[in-house]
């Protein structure tokens, strides 16, 4: 398998003396392949946060989310013997993780609207305490995530990436297999459809709720703009090539 | 330029996605139309209110959930690798359902050379290719000498055997086009075996007495979401048929082979007899369980009438060895 993640490209044998995590992702999955049984769960382990992030976001439903993501890494448990070593291993399980979660978002769509996935995730938000002012921005984060919702799947899952969780444009378009202009004009069109639903949150003549109108000038493909937590700089490794904009 | 320029083209031009030409065009524009330019800060607020959106990592139960999920798969894998001397289950996915999940359509496609063989990467794909070809395959029925062999065999056992009744005095049974009695020490089984019972009674020890329980044959490839549905059918099958000494130990068809070739009826009694722990056998139904063969027993509960014990075993499940793959508890309703 080549080392597309940079890790060495010896594979090691099952049962050697080195402790499993210090393997790279390729090596990992190798040895799952060759039958090592904690091999894949070291690798969940590994990139389960981003993981998550990906699937909460665009499931907006913590359960939902859960769901989608244990079922992709059942999936990719299966059929890592089918990797390629094109990509990533990072790649291809998050790509694997957004097809799990569009497939939910279409099953979801053929059943009526519940709130239950709403109270779920403000549930989840209030109970974890993950922002400073709770009561005002876990009502901010459940507006937006309930305008992202209306948006159309590919451009709800191309904006998750590229401007929640900013991934390089070159990663989300590698993730969700398609050209990196296509995830450009995606996010352009679920910006442009997200402004007159989030309007609101932004008083009237002043700068952004969030973060200063210069904030927001950092575009995320420019690399200078913010960073979330959730995508260090090494998120999705360099690939080979596809830096050319289609 | 005296139109307002639309949000999706502003958002567009941020992207960087327009020609120069008409960026600057709209850059010119927006310089002295205020409306375009607070647009153009919105969508920039946009992002920045999708950045700020803080959801919380994922909660311990549900990390564990899908750790629980993938040490089931480690265990269910190891088992069935033991059967098969493979590490891995096969990667053209043995299982339906998992074949069609929705993660399997972003996982890239294995190509000539590249692919990986489970439990082999040392081989590429045509080795695998020409050991496939190399395994025992039965010899298609629709061969004429396949053919021209049966009808042989056939004749000479009707010959024999009229000979043979002839000479003891006895009536010569109706004759049957299939020559499935070919062996004529199995008279007790004859009945069964031409009514091409899907079932059979299975004796078993349970708690120092012989117990009978229904075996069923089936071409079913389970997985962990579909086993309770099929352990209920079983039980409602085994109700439906009581077992009898007229059924005893025959069953037929499994994709053309007779039960006797599926499985072994005294190592599946001793199976039975193993696995029990008390509890009686409703059902055992010989399937596959994610593309493995393997048998899916389904027990009274000893906890309550309301519930079934299920166990996956696998096929060197006997006496000695329980080859235990899976185990749960499903409601009886």
């Amino acid at each position: 398998m080549p080392a597309a993640d940079g890790t060495a490209a010896a594979v090691p044998r099952p049962g050697a003396t080195r402790d499993r995590e210090e393997y790279g992702d390729a090596e990992l999955l190798q040895l799952h392949v060759d039958g090592d049984p904690d091999a894949f769960g070291v690798l969940f382990k590994r990139h389960k946060d981003r993981l998550w992030a990906v699937a909460v976001r665009t499931l907006c439903d913590p359960e939902d989310a859960a769901d989608a993501l244990q079922d992709a890494m059942i999936s990719a448990f299966r059929r890592a013997g089918s990797f390629r070593g094109d990509s990533a291993v990072t790649t291809w399980l998050h790509r694997i993780v957004v097809n799990s979660c569009l497939d939910r978002m279409r099953r979801r769509r053929s059943r009526p609207e519940v709130a239950a996935g709403d109270e779920r995730l403000l549930d989840m938000i209030l109970s974890a305490g993950a922002v400073p002012d709770p009561a005002h921005g876990s009502e901010v984060s459940m507006e937006v995530m309930t305008a992202l919702r209306q948006l159309p799947h590919d451009q709800q899952v191309a904006l998750v990436l590229v401007d929640m969780l900013d991934y390089p444009v070159a990663d989300a378009a590698q993730v969700l297999g398609v050209a990196e202009g296509t995830v450009k004009s995606r996010c352009a069109r679920g910006r442009a459809r997200l402004l007159p639903r989030l309007a609101h949150l932004r008083p009237a003549g002043g700068s952004g709720v969030v973060g200063s109108a210069d904030q927001a000038e950092a575009t995320p493909d420019s690399g200078q703009g913010r960073r979330n937590r959730f995508a260090p700089e090494s998120v999705l490794p360099a690939q080979d090539g596809g830096d050319e904009e289609t | 330029m005296s139109r307002h320029v639309s949000a999706v083209i502003l958002a567009r031009r941020k992207e960087g996605a327009l020609s120069t030409r008409k960026a600057a065009r709209i850059d010119a524009h927006m310089l002295a139309c205020a409306l375009c330019a607070r647009t153009d800060s919105d969508l920039a607020a946009v992002s920045s209110l999708l950045a700020a959106v803080e959801l919380p990592g994922m909660p311990s139960s549900f990390i564990q959930r899908v750790q629980i999920a993938i040490a089931d798969e480690s265990t269910a894998r190891a088992a069935l690798g033991a059967d098969t001397g493979t590490g891995t289950l096969a990667a053209e996915g043995p299982d339906a359902a998992a074949d069609s999940s929705p993660g399997d359509r972003g996982a890239p496609e294995a190509g000539d050379g590249a692919a990986l063989i489970p439990g082999r990467p040392d081989l590429p794909a045509r080795s695998r290719r020409l050991r496939r070809s190399r395994r025992f395959r039965l010899p298609s029925l629709t061969s004429p000498l396949v053919l021209r062999g049966l009808a042989g065999a056939a004749a000479v056992i009707v010959v024999a055997g009229a000979g043979f009744l002839l000479a003891n005095g006895q009536q010569q049974p109706r004759s049957t086009s299939s020559g499935i009695k070919s062996n004529p020490t199995a008279k007790a089984a004859a009945p069964a075996a031409l009514s091409h019972a899907s079932s059979a009674s299975i004796h078993y020890q349970l708690q120092g007495k012989t117990a009978t329980t229904t075996a069923f044959v089936s071409k079913a490839n389970f997985d962990r979401s579909s086993l309770a549905a099929l352990a209920r059918s079983d039980v409602q099958r085994t109700a439906r048929l009581a077992p009898s000494p007229t059924n005893s130990k025959l069953v037929t068809t499994m994709a053309g082979q007779s039960v006797a070739q599926a499985f072994d009826v005294g190592r599946l009694e001793s199976c039975l007899s193993q696995a029990n722990a008390g509890r009686t056998v409703v059902a055992a139904t010989i399937a596959r369980f994610l593309g493995k063969r393997a048998t899916l027993i389904v027990f009274h509960s000893l906890q309550s009438v309301d519930f079934l014990d299920v166990a996956i075993v696998g096929p060197a499940c006997s006496g000695s060895n329980l080859h235990l793959i899976y185990q749960t508890t499903i409601p009886a309703g």
